[in-house]
């Protein structure tokens, strides 16, 4: 099936943030992961303008703002804040190396195509092609939350998987309708504040936000 | 094959050595340039490179005691090998005059040869750094060339061919539609691997002073004059050719289709804007990255082939190309 | 009576509550508030399932809410447990010697929390858009992270990120597998009559993609299952479960597990109405199997009392989900009723292991040895639920175990059914070790003390549970086997 331009174009944005995404495998550098983090974001709200306008869905105009001001600025800001604050040394610490990292992206890659790919009713969905991309960017984030020392990288790395799930939500459905957008949007906002109030809180405990630290319940 | 005839032919090749060699210390300039703002230092002017090679060129050589003689010609040939690289790339006018099917391959085999040719002429001098310096741009070859290659390919794709000129028509004759998944992890591929190839940060620094930092500054640590200016020049062309190179796959539109006047002033206004633009886009760049570890950037390398390999694997397993 | 909104109101009593809770005066009266706003839902839950008896299902205009008695029975046991939790959390906070004495500014943190949790089950049972549905489930999430993060220890920490960063992940997979079915109903019911609407995805089952379905379940199970604990994504239920105050840790196992467990029931009966389309039971039936046998060799060698309990509920729910697996009517009923049983089940070992546990001064079962000559009644509850949980007849779970067991080997899944008999039988024997030592040993030199002085609410909140334990093995009433049918007949179709 033949794209207009303007959903090439959203595949081409999509293709951004996947590129930020697997960028943000080989970075080491926590302030750089959320500068990508906020790219990535600023790129999603770019697909919700487009995905307003191709489609005719003013209310999507509001998700792109939404998005823009809290996924690409504030959360960003609230997270290199809390870096300074817990006095979290700026190093990415892994469980894996960078090229491993790298090749698992690459596989997320190729599973989502090989999973994906033969699906036949996507052929009637436009822009179908951002499917596999957004599948990919969410394993991608699980990737970075699973392989990375940090509680602040698996913070990083769940915020990008919930950017992988938006892609899909937001170009390939036009949105699940206002009601819906409100309650994840505000869902995410009590997660970010809870999830904040549990690095602080294991500050306090630990003397220390090093997820590895988490050691004394097992079996 | 190209349609142009004989005479037309020699001009257009003529204009584009010309151009090369006249615009790559410009650009070099103009990156120097942004960095020495954008740090608020004053700077050299635009102009400093030329100035430079002016300065070389008028000196005399000496050689290393150890010297084979090899450096007499090694620079020569080197510096040919990047001139000779030239009509491979897409200029501001379609189709190219000498073009022919799998050139690309071909101008990856030349810029090799003339890093090649530069790293023997730091081992001919005989010194540590020259050896060191040579090893590590080698290094940096074999980590980048294959990935070249796999960029080319992905490039390649949509139009079949790894021509140059016909994968700039071809993205041209499709319009906005060009753009595509693929075609933006290729390029990304291709802009991590600019970087490495032509010794810019975080890879290698160009303005660094600190010896054992260096790859492409300790390989001239030893040369001095004409040969300076050869490799100097060289590599400004170099940066040129794969800046050009970058920038005419991802934005194809505006080549000179025939010799007209107009069209032709209009492509080599948009090609030097294009040029102006990148240039811009990298010396900002550069002033916000530091220095990686020499063995970090083994990590681009394969960040930059993941970006190729999956570039192809969006156009051949769900073809979203 | 039968036409007031019922289903708002039980929405709103713990909405309600914990707004009152939250600005109560003293202890006196944020004790009442939250014990009445629980008392309040139990009984508005049950006017609500005699009007889905009579009516069958009853929603509201704009059909994001709808109850039928799919919906009953959670709601029913949620609304049961809820109650015995708040009502123990009145004794269980108020005792001085317990180990983390609490202000009255963080009681009423903790009640608020505990009727917000109770509010968002509810909206999980209610739901009739999967969207909400899943907003619910991470609105669970979000509030019983808190819970379990009470006690500020460092294992408390530890535990609540754990549950935090692992069930968001899940629900994150979970929100994808949303928008995947709602392409797939995009995909064939055209962009305008697209919906996630449960009641219209029912009936359009048939038209829907199998491929895209498929990958949509792929999504939900990996999420909701963790969320339901299946192994092997059960991680971190164990930490979460030892880890809270027990009221709240009772909660998680009855209610929680069953609110995920119940979200992959409602996808599983639009996918029952695709023709040929049996990969979600195959899903039930792995994640079950592999769940009873993980949990079975985990459950021999477990030392703290409440990790043993939880391990346990990574069993049921492995069990619960074979009943789904294997289907049919018979397969279904067990696994709804187990549902209701392992609540009750659970939720009065919980508590009553809390007595031990406050009592004794410590979880650990090596420690713990000549209970029931201690803490008499205590001990008999545990005892007896005890080995209701192991499943001994004439109690309730080994009814629906029983009933499971005989789909299973009737059916053509014996090879499952063997492997679930298999791990019933080790469990049988680590829980009959483990209680021996813990009940029935030498009483110990030092250690116990009697149990505090006010124990009024903890008797009641196990005198709620308890004879549902005893009680509906030998007896099942009219009315909730009506509910139970009705709610199979919702799943089958």
């Amino acid at each position: 099936m033949s794209l207009g331009p303007g959903q090439q174009l959203l595949e081409v944005v999509a293709a951004v943030i996947l590129v930020t995404a697997w960028v943000s495998l080989v970075h080491r550098r926590l302030d750089a992961l959320v500068g990508l983090y906020a790219l990535q974001s600023a790129a999603m709200a770019g697909v919700a303008v487009l995905v307003a306008y191709l489609y005719d869905a003013p209310l999507l105009y509001l998700t792109a703002a939404t998005i823009a001001g809290l996924n690409a600025v504030i959360v960003p800001r609230v997270l290199l804040r809390i870096r300074r604050d817990l006095e979290i040394p700026g190093e990415v610490n892994m469980f894996v190396s960078v090229r491993t990292s790298a090749l698992a992206g690459l596989g997320c890659l190729l599973l989502a195509e090989l999973v994906v790919g033969p699906l036949t009713p996507l052929a009637q969905i436009p822009a179908a092609g951002l499917l596999p991309i957004s599948v990919t960017v969410v394993l991608i984030g699980l990737f970075l939350a699973a392989t990375r020392r940090k509680a602040f990288t698996q913070v990083v790395g769940m915020l990008e998987m919930a950017n992988g799930v938006f892609l899909a939500g937001l170009a390939l459905t036009f949105g699940l309708g206002l009601l819906l957008e409100l309650g994840v949007a505000a869902n995410l906002l009590i997660l970010a504040i809870v999830g904040r109030l549990f690095l602080y809180r294991m500050k306090d405990s630990f003397d220390t936000v090093d997820a590895d630290t988490l050691r004394a319940l097992e079996g | 094959m190209s349609g142009w005839g004989e005479a037309q032919t020699a001009a257009l090749l003529l204009s584009e050595v010309l151009l090369a060699l006249g615009l790559g210390p410009l650009l070099i300039g103009l990156v120097r340039r942004v960095k020495s703002r954008s740090q608020r230092r004053t700077g050299p002017g635009l102009l400093q490179p030329y100035r430079d090679l002016a300065k070389q060129l008028g000196k005399g050589t000496v050689y290393s005691e150890t010297s084979s003689g090899l450096t007499r010609y090694s620079t020569w040939i080197g510096f040919g090998a990047l001139l000779a690289a030239v009509p491979f790339v897409p200029w501001f006018f379609l189709p190219s005059p000498i073009g022919f099917s799998g050139d690309l391959i071909v101008l990856v085999g030349l810029l090799a040869l003339s890093r090649f040719m530069t790293a023997v002429t730091a081992l001919d001098a005989g010194s540590t750094f020259g050896g060191m310096g040579s090893t590590r741009d080698m290094w940096l070859g074999a980590l980048f060339e294959p990935t070249f290659l796999l960029v080319i390919f992905a490039w390649g794709a949509p139009s079949g061919s790894t021509q140059a000129s016909a994968i700039v028509l071809h993205g041209a004759s499709l319009g906005l539609t060009h753009l595509s998944p693929a075609l933006l992890l290729a390029s990304a591929a291709f802009a991590v691997l600019l970087l490495a190839e032509t010794g810019r940060l975080p890879v290698d620094n160009p303005a660094t002073h600190l010896e054992l930092t260096m790859v492409h500054e300790a390989m001239v640590l030893e040369l001095g004059g004409r040969d300076l200016a050869l490799i100097d020049w060289g590599k400004s062309v170099r940066f040129l050719l794969l800046l050009e190179l970058f920038v005419a796959v991802l934005l194809p539109w505006g080549d000179a289709l025939s010799l007209g006047l107009a069209s032709l002033a209009l492509a080599l206004g948009l090609l030097v804007a294009k040029l102006f633009g990148a240039s811009l886009l990298l010396g900002n760049l550069e002033t916000r990255v530091a220095k990686w570890r020499l063995f970090r950037v083994g990590d681009l390398a394969v960040l930059s082939w993941v970006l190729a390999l999956g570039s192809i694997s969006l156009t051949y397993l769900v073809g979203v190309g | 009576m039968t036409d007031l909104p019922w289903m708002l109101l039980v929405l709103a009593a713990p909405a309600i509550s914990a707004l009152g809770t939250f600005f109560a005066p003293g202890r006196r009266s944020v004790n009442a508030i939250a014990v009445a706003g629980a008392l309040a839902g139990l009984l508005f839950v049950l006017f609500l399932v005699a009007q889905v008896l009579s009516v069958g299902s009853v929603s509201e205009p704009y059909g994001l809410l709808a109850v039928d008695a799919l919906s009953g029975v959670l709601l029913l046991l949620l609304s049961l447990v809820g109650l015995a939790a708040v009502v123990y959390s009145v004794d269980y906070l108020g005792w001085e010697d317990s180990p983390h004495p609490v202000s009255l500014d963080r009681l009423r943190r903790y009640y608020v929390f505990i009727l917000l949790f109770l509010f968002t089950m509810f909206l999980v049972a209610e739901a009739n858009n999967l969207g909400l549905l899943w907003i619910a489930l991470e609105g669970t999430t979000l509030v019983s992270a808190l819970l379990v993060g009470f006690y500020h220890t460092k294992r408390a920490v530890e535990a609540s990120w754990k549950y935090l960063v692992l069930c968001t992940v899940g629900l994150v997979f979970a929100l994808f597998g949303t928008i995947l079915l709602y392409l797939a109903s995009q995909a064939s019911l055209g962009p305008s009559d697209a919906s996630l609407e449960w009641t219209t995805l029912v009936v359009a089952a048939p038209r829907l993609d199998p491929g895209l379905v498929r990958l949509a379940l792929v999504f939900l199970f990996i999420g909701y299952g963790t969320k339901a604990g299946f192994a092997p994504l059960h991680t971190w239920l164990p930490d979460a479960h030892s880890e809270a105050p027990t009221p709240v840790s009772a909660l998680l196992s009855a209610g929680l597990l069953k609110c995920a467990i119940y979200a992959l029931l409602r996808v599983d009966a639009i996918t029952l109405r695709m023709p040929g389309f049996t990969f979600g039971t195959w899903l039930f039936l792995g994640f079950g199997v592999f769940s009873v046998l993980l949990a079975a060799f985990f459950i021999l060698v477990q030392r703290d009392l409440k990790r043993l309990l939880a391990y346990h509920s990574v069993e049921h729910m492995g069990i619960i989900s074979i009943g789904i697996g294997f289907g049919g009517a018979l397969g279904l009923f067990g696994a709804l009723f187990h549902m209701i049983n392992h609540a009750a089940t659970k939720a009065t070992l919980f508590l009553a292991g809390g007595n031990l546990a406050v009592s004794a001064h410590t979880k650990d079962l090596e420690e713990v040895s000549g209970a029931l000559a201690a803490l008499p009644a205590t001990g008999t509850v545990l005892l007896v639920g005890g080995l209701a949980l192991a499943g001994v007849p004439p109690f309730s779970v080994f009814t629906s175990e029983f009933l499971i067991l005989t789909a299973g080997f009737s059916g053509s899944n014996w090879i499952v059914a063997v492997l679930l008999l298999l791990a019933l039988a080790i469990v049988f024997g680590g829980l009959l070790l483990h209680l021996t030592r813990a009940l029935l040993g030498p009483r110990p030199h030092q250690g116990f003390n009697t149990l505090p002085k006010r124990y009024l609410a903890t008797s009641l909140a196990l005198g709620l549970l308890f004879p549902i334990v005893v009680g509906l093995g030998l007896f099942l009433p009219t009315p909730l086997a009506a509910l139970l049918h009705q709610a199979v007949r919702v799943v089958n179709g």
